[in-house]
């Protein structure tokens, strides 16, 4: 089959020439990294800042709001993909954005279901910072973005992993991206609205190359997250060992 | 010497220079991704055109097919949305769509009537098929007609599996029990029944799942042949006037919605009802079967 009717999004190099089923994984892989990425990265961008804030809170509002917070956790991804499709769809207060089934639309609905995640994970981590060093901090004059900073410098292991989870959520969510995207070919479809397809199609073999796709990044993803976690507890302490032998620099 | 020579001080500096360039560097880089991404959503001004399709039309493979040859000609790019028709004609009405490609010709004149698509192009047609197990125990294949075999199917008891999801095969299936003398909402589709399967999804997976019962279902013949390789049930009845599957495609109303692309979709649609395009639709043949016959009424 042609390839012009290949989404212009990702031209294929010149000299690069593939059958279209490859062509194809290569694209809805793509398209699922950008699309969860760019929400993950959007959604540190404004709930690890509030996280932060929200975690040196101690009082009724942290509560309130943590709440709030856990409440969308639970908030099921087909509910907010209905929701999203009636504010953008052409009808909808948002219609004259033209955003209903692009790319963009479905980056919006992730960054709502996977900001409540960074800020609510954020804020146990900022929380869980012993007391003394908040305290501390402030005594030492931090204010405003340093003690932010501060902050986030005492709490990056939580927040890393904050992060690292809203996209291993972000990457295998189907019910919201399938209703504001469409599951276009070539345009809309991610790893899990293609696999969806191509099963109802009848392609196993295809759906599950996809899904093993899937299942990688899942797993780099969190073998990341895992890394990190490790290297904070006593794991550390291992790898420094390992460090410190000749030949090796990094810590 | 200052204190960055400390042996300890300067290890843990040298480590975490790595992650400092990394973390602003993937950051931006997924930022450019997703600004290009969002920038690229906004299509107004392309040759490019947005169809939602029944799902049959994309099982079967004809609208790839068919797109193929368009886009070659013209350089319109068209991107699909599969979807059941009752789902189409409601895309159609809140206008996320440039055009409808569908297969419910009540409703589908009901749109047209309410304003919200121009005209109706019918441009070809297939046929449904009564399928199920070879062993056939409610009698199907010898039935006079699709009604006749439905009501031995609900006498029988035996397992029907249907789409349920409003599509043009759901509809038509509706009012083939209906014409077989039942109220479909009181006698068929009701939880008591525990013959009466409800798939809710597409044709192809509903094929699937009345092949693992072993059931009778009603499909078009196009999805059936695609997949008729790996499925045990075989066509039971077929070739009646009550089982035409008429397919139509509908611009939607730029009064209604002055964003639609009505130009680019009547390029479109002047194409299917071409003689090109018929006799493109009536060379479509999967696993030698020919598919679909054209039966558009009007030229451009």
């Amino acid at each position: 089959m042609h390839l012009n009717g290949a989404d212009p999004m990702i031209p294929s190099p010149p000299g690069f020439t593939c059958d279209e089923e490859t062509f194809r994984v290569i694209e809805v892989t793509v398209m699922t990294l950008a699309v969860s990425g760019g929400a993950t990265i959007i959604a540190g961008l404004i709930g690890i800042p509030l996280g932060i804030y929200l975690g040196m809170k101690r009082g009724r509002l942290f509560l309130v709001i943590m709440t709030l917070t856990h409440t969308f956790y639970g908030m099921p991804p087909v509910l907010a993909g209905l929701l999203f499709y009636l504010l953008l769809s052409r009808n909808g207060p948002l219609g004259s954005l033209g955003l209903i089934f692009t790319p963009a639309a479905m980056i919006l609905v992730q960054v709502f279901l996977v900001t409540p995640i960074v800020i609510g994970l954020t804020a146990s981590a900022v929380g869980s910072v012993e007391k003394s060093v908040l305290d501390t901090a402030i005594t030492l004059g931090a204010r405003g973005r340093t003690l932010l900073k501060t902050m986030a410098k005492e709490a990056r292991t939580g927040i890393l992993s904050a992060v690292m989870i809203a996209f291993g959520s972000a990457i295998s969510e189907v019910g919201a991206v399938i209703l504001v995207g469409g599951n276009i070919k070539w345009r809309t479809q991610v790893l899990t609205t293609a696999i969806l397809i191509e099963t109802e199609k009848g392609n196993i073999e295809y759906a599950v190359t996809l899904g093993c796709i899937l299942l990688l990044l899942s797993v780099v993803t969190y073998s990341i997250l895992t890394y990190i976690q490790a290297r904070e507890t006593g794991m550390k302490i291992r790898l420094r060992r390992k460090g410190s032998k000749p030949g090796r620099k990094r810590g | 010497m200052d204190e960055n020579t400390h042996p300890r001080r300067s290890l843990s500096i040298h480590g975490k220079r790595g992650i400092r360039v990394a973390i602003p560097v993937a950051m931006v880089a997924g930022l450019l991704i997703t600004v290009y991404l969002v920038n690229t959503s906004f299509s107004g001004e392309r040759k490019e055109l947005l169809i939602v399709t029944t799902t049959s039309v994309r099982d079967s493979g004809v609208f790839d097919y068919l797109l193929e040859d368009f886009t070659g000609k013209t350089g319109i790019n068209v991107f699909y949305i599969p979807a059941g028709s009752g789902q189409a004609l409601e895309y159609g009405k809140r206008g996320d769509a440039d055009g409808l490609l569908v297969h419910a010709p009540e409703d589908e004149a009901r749109f047209v009537r309410d304003g919200y698509g121009t005209k109706r192009y019918p441009f070809m047609y297939n046929g449904f098929a009564l399928v199920g197990p070879p062993e056939d125990p409610a009698g199907v294949s010898r039935a006079g007609s699709p009604a006749e075999a439905l009501g031995n199917i609900r006498e029988n008891r035996s397992v029907f599996v249907t789409r349920g999801d409003e599509s043009g095969t759901h509809l038509k299936e509706k009012r083939l029990w209906e014409k077989a003398g039942f109220n479909y909402t009181r006698d068929i589709n009701t939880r008591d029944n525990q013959w009466y399967l409800n798939a809710s999804s597409g044709m192809g997976n509903t094929l699937l799942i009345a092949d693992e019962m072993y059931g009778y279902t009603l499909c078009d013949e196009a999805t059936y042949y695609s997949y008729a390789s790996r499925l045990h049930i075989i066509i039971l009845l077929k070739d009646h006037p009550d089982l035409i599957n008429q397919y139509s495609i509908i611009p939607v109303n730029p009064a209604i919605h002055p964003h639609v692309k009505y130009q680019l979709t009547m390029e479109l649609v002047c194409y299917l009802i071409s003689e090109e395009g018929q006799d493109r639709i009536s060379a479509y043949e999967v696993n030698g079967h020919k598919l679909f016959t054209p039966n558009a009424s009007e030229r451009c």
